[in-house]
């Protein structure tokens, strides 16, 4: 009975629109006084806010969202798809691939996958659509590129599900770095399939001479140097994430520097944005924790783990089904959200199958990228639709073949889960 | 009921406003302090410290709750609002007016209990085991400050819904959303 007051009142409040942190902290709470009156919500609510925020882990999230602020900042990530186009505007469907891999680079020095579609809409999209690519096929592999940002190290995404799931954060962002190239190549395969069907969809581009080539390469430089400055130490066991994070973050400032561009309106505008994204994260943090606190009590999860425990089926599909819902989920409800709202269930669930939860984290992630891609919410979509002026339908159309490619490397994943873990495997301490 | 409203809105403003500059300030320094912290230890072998409890217990609690106020207010909280998108003005006024009105009941509890706890650590002159003895009750004392700002920011929020509900003029205005799909939709 008390476990449905609180999850009723949980997802009243999410439907009428109240902030997921909020909402779950507001029914936690409720949950808790039903358990065991006031003591026990007054014991947890005087000391769960304090102690989610120190955690040192945590320091992460506000390091790496300034660090993708900063990288805006310095206007790096502009050239990014002026040296892939050169590199590979000659082969069918080459603007669309460029596309792709200025999005895996960008990922690699930014963990925030609107930012990523953003500063692509508004590079790569204008010079394929001045190509005289279909705006379908175009929009589509702009909206599906930017999400490769939530995969590649640095990933605000992956630090919030070890945060949840208290996974190593090291090894889950290494083992986002070979998956995120899987799906890189899934995406340009995708649209060397679509040219291939149809080449009038995406006419080749204009010979670059060599000199220009070479010339244009200067961007893999600081993109490189910032990406050694995260993933690099991360992997090598030089630093911890968290050290790793605030390197990143002032990296990207001096690169903001050298660039000239940073003033004092780019710096407070980066520290604020980076602060606001901070507080929605830490209150959504704070909310679960509380929440959290109820739901163990009410040993639901217990319950439940047993209960399938208990299935007689392979544990594919079960493993399949809890996809299949991350998918659904994904096309109603922000990706941090359902990580917080979902973790404390599933993991357990995960784990009792025998699955590693740091393959499971990566590839909740990869769902999750799906979902900033399906309407009626894929918010990626949205970006793009807003930074070129196209009909909103017209990209979620254009991403249809970038999903049916992402359910396949989903499978291959489930298949092979050490394309995941062998990375990881390797990492010095 | 407007120009109350539109003072009110204004002090609240300038109060948030001075608490994001410290949470700006705090966030710079906890960069500069962590890659300070990483090249003195590998170049210097010296790392600071006391670079990690400064951090934890003042610099990441100052950031989350001197900000949360000012993150509700410009729609940062991330919330489930593709329910609410299809809500009528009024209909989405009675939810902020739920919302505020739950969430100024948690807040306001938090707000108590935090002063209790930071009033007893600072009486009982409580400090971090460690090389230096920070005292915890700053750190502690930050929680029932942005939660208290918070509970103000969320009873003009309230009562600004529900005046305008009554009077039907536009005194606080009208949620845009918490994800931001709205802001990027055209």
């Amino acid at each position: 009975m008390t476990v449905f007051a609180g999850l009723g009142t949980l997802f009243f409040l999410l439907a009428i629109g109240t902030p997921v942190g909020f909402a779950m902290m507001v029914s936690g709470m409720l949950g808790l006084y039903l358990v065991g009156g006031w003591g026990m919500v007054g014991g947890i609510l005087s000391t769960a806010p304090l102690s989610t925020v120190s955690a040192y882990e945590l320091i992460t999230i506000p390091m790496f969202l300034l660090m993708a602020e900063f990288v805006l900042v310095s206007g790096v990530a502009d050239d990014l798809f002026k040296a892939t186009a050169a590199w590979v505007g000659r082969v069918k469907g080459g603007l669309g691939m460029a596309t792709a891999l200025a999005g895996a680079g960008f990922g690699a020095i930014c963990g925030t996958s609107t930012a990523s579609a953003a500063t692509l809409s508004s590079t790569s999209l204008p010079a394929m659509l001045k190509q005289g690519y279909e705006p379908k096929l175009a929009a589509g592999v702009v909206a599906i590129s930017g999400t490769l940002a939530m995969l590649i190290p640095p990933s605000i995404a992956l630090v919030v599900y070890g945060l949840l799931a208290e996974v190593n954060i090291g090894g889950l962002l290494i083992g986002g770095v070979i998956p995120g190239l899987i799906v890189t190549a899934a995406i340009m395969l995708t649209v060397y399939f679509l040219a291939w069907q149809d080449p009038s969809r995406a006419p080749a581009g204009p010979k670059v001479p060599w000199a220009e080539k070479i010339r244009l390469l200067k961007v893999i430089g600081p993109t490189l140097v910032l990406f050694g400055m995260v993933t690099g130490v991360i992997y090598s066991g030089i630093a911890t994430p968290t050290e790793a994070s605030a390197l990143g973050a002032f990296g990207g400032m001096g690169l903001a520097i050298w660039y000239r561009r940073l003033n004092k309106t780019t710096l407070s505008r980066a520290l604020l944005r980076a602060s606001h994204g901070t507080c929605m994260i830490a209150m959504i943090l704070v909310g679960a924790h509380v929440f959290g606190y109820f739901f163990t009590l009410t040993q639901v999860t217990q319950n439940l783990v047993s209960f399938v425990g208990g299935l007689e089926v392979p544990r594919w599909v079960i493993m399949s089904l809890i996809l299949f819902g991350y998918i659904i989920l994904g096309m109603f409800m922000d990706q941090i959200a359902i990580l917080v709202l979902t973790v404390p269930v599933v993991l357990p669930l995960i784990k009792s199958l025998g699955y590693d939860p740091l393959w499971f984290g990566v590839i909740k992630i990869v769902t999750a990228e799906v979902g900033m891609i399906t309407p009626p919410i894929g918010l990626n979509c949205f970006v793009v639709a807003r930074y070129s002026g196209r009909p909103v339908a017209e990209v979620f159309h254009g991403t249809f073949p970038h999903f049916i490619a992402h359910i396949i490397v989903i499978a291959l994943f489930v298949i092979f889960p050490e394309l995941i873990l062998w990375l990881p495997s390797k990492m010095g301490n | 009921m407007q120009p109350l409203f539109k003072t009110l809105l204004g002090a609240l403003n300038t109060l948030e406003r001075l608490a994001i500059r410290i949470v700006l300030v705090m966030m710079f320094a906890v960069m500069m302090i962590v890659a300070a912290d990483v090249f003195m230890r590998y170049v210097f072998n010296a790392p600071f410290s006391w670079a990690y409890d400064l951090i934890a217990l003042y610099l990441m609690a100052g950031i989350f709750f001197l900000g949360l106020s000012q993150a509700y207010a410009s729609g940062a909280h991330v919330s489930v609002d593709i329910l609410q998108q299809q809500f009528s003005p009024s209909g989405k006024r009675l939810a902020e007016i739920i919302t505020a009105a739950v969430g100024l009941l948690a807040f306001a509890a938090m707000t108590k209990l935090g002063y209790e706890r930071a009033l007893d650590a600072f009486i009982s002159k409580d400090v971090l085991a460690g090389a230096i003895p920070w005292p915890t009750w700053p750190s502690i004392a930050l929680m029932p400050l942005g939660a208290g700002l918070l509970c103000l920011r969320l009873a003009v929020t309230l009562a600004g819904h529900l005046g305008s509900l009554m009077s039907g003029q536009d005194l606080v205005p009208l949620p845009h959303g918490g994800h931001g799909t709205e802001e990027f939709s055209e």
